[in-house]
């Protein structure tokens, strides 16, 4: 683990260093792809297909033959969840 | 009729407003209405406060930032292989794509990049909300500069009333200069028969917007006031209204020629004035700009209210010129907007809504914007995601 790494990343920003930037958002998105791994997979899905797809919800209950309104639920929840497990790296990164 | 928004029940696609509220696609009107919306569903509002915490975060999930996107079997790994073979044939297909174009996994068609408007502001500016807050209605300047002088043929031409009087001095930039007079008073006879035809004091005269009200002709009240004031009564008004100079009394030449010389330093404070016949071009251009701005020639209209605002002579003049390109700033929102809107039942007809705009605002810098959205609705087959250009 490079725990380290985000200090080094925020003081390098203040020097205008764009290689420890671009390590500290990397390190970041290992994190985003770790909290998405650990979320219950049909929240997941669905999160994915919102997040990243650019789907709506009625074109993700269509697809996984799923009540919009528990499409709705499972977005809050993973929604929630990464909010929840990102919150402590926010800062961290210039452009988060 | 019973109104699900106030009955309670939240609308079916407000989660996919947030996002495009998050994503920065919404348009004002429609960010106050999901406002009020969530203000009546906090676990929806809760939701969006969370979705936008992690929407930079997450940024990286998507679009061709190759270093640090994921690609597609990262996102694969995301996704359960089971239920992806059982359902979501899309998902499959999607994939298959990538696989044989070597592509990124945010490089699907469907991910297209967002259209960047160089020019039309998707918010409503801040002239579009400050528009026509100056007092003299835009219709009304062509009529009054257009034909006035102050001076014909070597004579004074006085305006009769104050209000128009008032109204020329806002839309020229030009001090008034107040005559107040009595036609049985032989000291007014005196300066109207003498220090008013001299040539020095006419030429000075070409500086002001020169109004002559006989005192007679005033409500008891107003008369009132401007006796006591003095009389023959000269006062030298900014264009703001204010008196800036008084010289009440009978003056001789030279006292005269000073007192008006005085009243436009303080009027102008060292201004440069336009001349009459550069500010009747403007009044004819505006009025051409409004012409071309009701006979729909948009780009037309545009560059002239633009070039008025960053060019013309009086603030009032500028102030009008800003609100008709304001006008034609929401107007051409309002048309791309409207295809957009279009786009979602018929996209053959909001390509030629577009088709349509672009050459109604040819000339002006929407037409890039308006054509560049065309090209991209005939292209994707969809109308692209709209982002103001930085």
């Amino acid at each position: 683990m490079h725990e380290p790494r985000i200090e080094t990343a925020c003081s390098a920003r203040a020097h205008e260093s764009e290689i420890d930037d671009r390590e500290a958002t990397r390190y970041l998105v290992e994190r985003v792809h770790t909290a998405i791994d650990s979320l219950p997979d049909d929240s997941r899905e669905a999160f994915l297909l919102f997040r990243c797809e650019g789907w709506t919800c009625a074109q993700i209950a269509e697809a996984t033959e799923t009540p919009l309104k528990t499409v709705e639920t499972r977005l809050a929840r993973a929604t929630k969840q990464l909010a929840d497990k990102l919150r402590p790296y926010r800062g961290s990164v210039p452009t988060w | 009729m019973v109104n699900p928004m106030q009955d309670g029940a939240a609308s079916a696609d407000l989660f996919d407003r947030v996002r495009a509220w998050v994503h920065g696609e919404l348009e004002s009107i429609e960010v106050e209405r999901l406002r009020a919306e969530l203000a009546r569903h906090p676990e929806v509002a809760e939701f969006a406060n969370e979705y936008r915490e992690i929407h930079a975060a997450t940024r990286e999930l998507q679009g061709p930032r190759a270093t640090s996107a994921l690609d597609f079997a990262t996102i694969e790994r995301h996704i359960d292989a089971e239920s992806r073979a059982k359902r979501w044939r899309r998902v499959a297909a999607a994939a298959a794509l990538i696989v044989v174009a070597g592509a990124s996994w945010a490089m699907l068609p469907r991910e297209s990049e967002p259209l960047h408007l160089s020019a039309i502001e998707l918010e409503l500016s801040a002239s579009e909300v400050g528009a026509s807050a100056h007092s003299a209605p835009p219709e009304e300047f062509p009529e009054l500069l257009e034909h006035f002088a102050p001076v014909e043929n070597g004579e004074i031409r006085w305006v009769s009333d104050l209000a128009s009087g008032t109204a020329l001095a806002e839309a020229s930039g030009r001090p008034l200069l107040l005559f107040g007079m009595f036609p049985t008073c032989p000291w007014c006879q005196q300066m109207k028969a003498e220090g008013l035809r001299d040539p020095a004091v006419v030429a000075l005269i070409e500086e002001f917007v020169p109004v002559q009200v006989d005192l007679y002709g005033l409500s008891e009240a107003d008369r009132e006031v401007l006796i006591a004031r003095g009389y023959p009564l000269f006062e030298v008004w900014n264009e703001s209204g204010e008196i800036v100079h008084a010289f009440a009394g009978v003056h001789d030449v030279a006292s005269f020629v000073a007192n008006l010389a005085t009243g436009v330093e303080r009027a102008t404070a060292g201004r440069e004035l336009a001349s009459w016949e550069e500010l009747r071009g403007q009044a004819r251009a505006y009025d051409e700009a409004l012409t071309n701005e009701q006979a729909g020639s948009l780009g037309r209209a545009q560059r002239t209210f633009a070039a008025l605002e960053r060019d013309g002579s009086s603030n009032a003049l500028v102030a009008a010129a800003r609100d008709g390109v304001a006008r034609i700033s929401a107007a051409a929102r309002v048309a791309l907007l409207h295809a957009r809107e279009l786009s979602a039942t018929d996209v053959d007809g909001a390509g030629a809504e577009l088709s349509k705009a672009a050459r109604r605002f040819a000339g002006s810098p929407y037409a890039a914007d308006l054509e560049a959205a065309r090209t991209r609705l005939v292209r994707d087959g969809r109308f692209p995601v709209l982002a103001s250009g930085e």
